[in-house]
């Protein structure tokens, strides 16, 4: 991964520690030459802009780029056509750039942190911090309709390190103005950002139940005298905790519980106590039994389709923590404070759940989860797969790339590693100017039960080239795999390159580590394959059979009625 | 002040920690007296060495030492070891609490 900072000041320390950071992921980093913002925006032929660059970081300090805000800081009034005129300047250039790495990152702007900020006069007109909010929510408004620019609230890393955030030494040595304590936020922050953008953002919080989720031991003292809610401040603690979760899961994090606990009555708490926060419903799955919890936590992840890099665990216990750490490296464990009353602050530092999107789906998430249980308890029911399917009713709407869709079908790709074709990594910038080019197709998949909406679950692409037709993308969500939309998605293609006289369909495999469900589905579908991992279809065979799913079409490609799929 | 050389090493092994954890030289710093430091840091290195150990003694002595002028002023070369720089530190912080 390749990145390039440019910044108004000396930011060698800042690329260093990032560098640093990033190992892992290894992140590489070129710092542009210190206060030639300008000049290395504006000029296309630098050797890093020519490198293919993951990502830029552009952090400025408002004094430096913004002359009228400069003048202000001095005691001048200064002219606010002029300052707005500036940020519009700044927002342009920073616009010009934004084809040149994947995505741009861009710091909002703060007062010098040595500054006392005018006191009652800072928020008057033409006062420092005012002007500082009118030149934020300018260049934020300016900024907005780029898809691959994200603005980073620098204000949340000098807030954490507070007074000792300028560095006047390295300022007045080496043009540095912040310490190391501060680029060691921002890199924190920068790299959580890329993560997260790679879809690697944590997934699910699994949670101990006593002393974590509420005070006391349930098997000991019964639901009735859990410490939770109320006017005690550790319980009060508790059910607080229990909100941030629950904030947590409208963006999407599902939750879960491994618990050494007898189930019935842990779920008897769960269900009865008043001051309960969470209820069965919030979590997609638990595991409450006397068994080692590193097990149960694989079990439980594994029967949630994701992988353990997607799992964060949370136990008061700090032999627990040991044990989980050791035994399942991949699943973050922070450390925990001893006192529930630092809960609350020790949920909100995670920084671990960086997403670059909300969708509908997001929101919608652990009720898929609910309604997934009872599609399993369904088909422990009816005797064959046929019988489960008829019996889930599905619908699948396709629906071509548009606007709306545009968000969640980057989300997807970026995310889904286990049904993934080539597991290929784009923007919403980089998926859409893909998808405009002549002779490429790009479906989106909404799936749909008796049970629920699972919302777009699946993408497939593809693109012509002379007689062949080359699937790119073939994503599907694995809440939805194994319900026969795989096979509808298949006979999409397949009608298309038909419709584009393409004489067959051809799907290359890109093994991972993770994505070995996708070939042994192709292995399954495929009419032939050239090589071992290159699968072909010929065009004019029959299409795969879906007859008890029905397709609809949607949004900008709605050309069908409402009709079961079969050849 | 008891033990000057003793604070002083103290404080530059601090230092030299913090350079190491946070990737800010190229070369991993060892923490021995006759480890060299000219040549394994750039002048950015020097200044973040030299700046590390100056905040170090005003965070944990309450004392302010100004590194970076005698290191310039030693034309024996305070910053050519671990052990120059361990005595230069040794001398200021001495210095300072004569005052």
């Amino acid at each position: 991964m390749k990145g390039f900072l440019i910044s108004d000041f000396n930011a060698e320390n800042f690329g260093a520690i990032l560098r640093a950071k990033g190992r892992a992921e290894g992140l590489q980093v070129e710092v542009a030459p210190f206060g030639q913002v300008e000049m290395v925006l504006m000029n296309e032929a630098l050797p890093a802009w020519q490198s293919g660059l993951d990502f830029a970081v552009i952090w400025t300090r408002p004094e430096a780029v913004l002359p009228s805000f400069g003048e202000a800081l001095r005691g001048e009034r200064p002219s606010l056509a002029a300052l707005d005129a500036e940020v519009d300047a700044f927002a342009a250039a920073v616009l010009a750039v934004q084809d040149r790495s994947r995505t741009t990152f861009v710091t909002d702007w703060v007062l010098p942190p040595f500054h006392s900020g005018q006191g009652m006069l800072s928020l008057a007109e033409s006062g420092i911090g005012r002007l500082l909010l009118q030149a934020n929510s300018r260049l934020l408004d300016r900024l907005d309709s780029a898809r691959s620019v994200i603005v980073l609230s620098s204000a949340k890393w000098f807030q954490t390190v507070g007074q000792d955030a300028y560095s006047p030494r390295m300022w007045y040595t080496a043009k540095v103005p912040f310490s190391n304590e501060l680029f060691k936020e921002a890199a924190q922050d920068v790299r959580s950002a890329l993560l997260g953008l790679a879809g690697r953002a944590r997934k699910l919080v699994i949670l101990d139940l006593d002393d974590t989720l509420w005070g006391g031991i349930v098997g000991d003292v019964g639901w009735e005298q859990l410490a939770l809610g109320g006017h005690d401040a550790a319980a009060e603690a508790y059910a607080d905790f229990q909100e941030q979760l629950l904030t947590l899961t409208r963006r999407g994090i599902v939750l879960g519980i491994a618990s050494k606990n007898d189930e019935q009555v842990a779920l008897a708490a769960i269900d009865n106590h008043p001051e309960m926060v969470l209820r069965r419903e919030n979590f997609a799955g638990w595991r409450i039994n006397w068994g080692d919890k590193a097990e149960n936590i694989r079990a439980l992840t594994e029967s949630l389709n994701l992988g353990l890099d997607a799992v964060v665990f949370i136990d008061d216990n700090p032999m627990e923590r040991g044990r989980v750490r050791e035994a399942l490296p991949d699943v973050l464990v922070p450390e925990w404070p001893s006192d529930p009353r630092l809960y609350v602050q020790a949920l909100l530092r995670l920084d671990c759940f960086n997403s670059p999107a909300l969708t509908d789906e997001d929101h919608q998430r652990t009720a898929m989860y609910a309604s997934e249980r009872e599609r399993s308890s369904i088909a422990q029911k009816t005797g064959s797969l046929a019988d489960w399917l008829r019996a889930l009713e599905v619908t699948v709407t396709v629906e071509e790339l548009s606007a709306t869709n545009l968000s969640r079908a980057t989300q997807l790709l970026n995310k889904t590693n286990q049904f993934n074709l080539s597991t290929r990594r784009l923007t919403e910038h980089e998926l859409r100017i893909w998808a405009d080019e002549p002779a490429r197709a790009l479906w989106t998949f909404r799936v749909a039960d008796r049970f629920g909406d699972s919302g777009l679950t699946g993408l497939l692409s593809a693109e012509r080239s002379g007689n062949e037709v080359f699937i790119r993308d073939y994503v599907l969500s694995c809440r939805v795999f194994g319900r026969s939309v795989e096979d509808t998605m298949l006979r999409t293609v397949l009608e298309w390159a038909r419709g584009e006289q393409g004489t067959s369909v051809i799907a290359e495999y890109v093994p991972t580590a993770k994505n070995k469900p996708c070939l042994e589905f192709l292995q399954r579908a495929a009419a032939a394959a050239d090589q071992k991992e290159v699968f072909r279809w010929d065009s004019a065979a029959p299409l795969p059979e879906c007859p008890d799913i029905t397709v609809r079409w949607g949004g900008l490609g709605g050309r069908e009625p409402e009709v079961p799929l079969a050849s | 002040m008891n033990h000057p050389e003793g604070i002083a090493r103290d404080l530059v092994y601090e230092a030299i920690d913090q350079i190491n954890d946070l990737g800010l030289s190229s070369v991993i710093l060892e923490k021995a007296p006759d480890a060299r430091l000219s040549g394994n840091l750039d002048s950015l290195g020097v200044v973040n060495l030299v700046t590390c150990i100056e905040e170090i003694s005003e965070q944990r002595l309450g004392v302010t030492i100004s590194l970076a002028d005698a290191a310039s002023a030693d034309s024996l070369g305070a910053l050519e070891t671990v052990g120059n720089l361990c005595g230069t530190v040794a001398r200021l912080l001495e210095a300072r609490s004569a005052q």
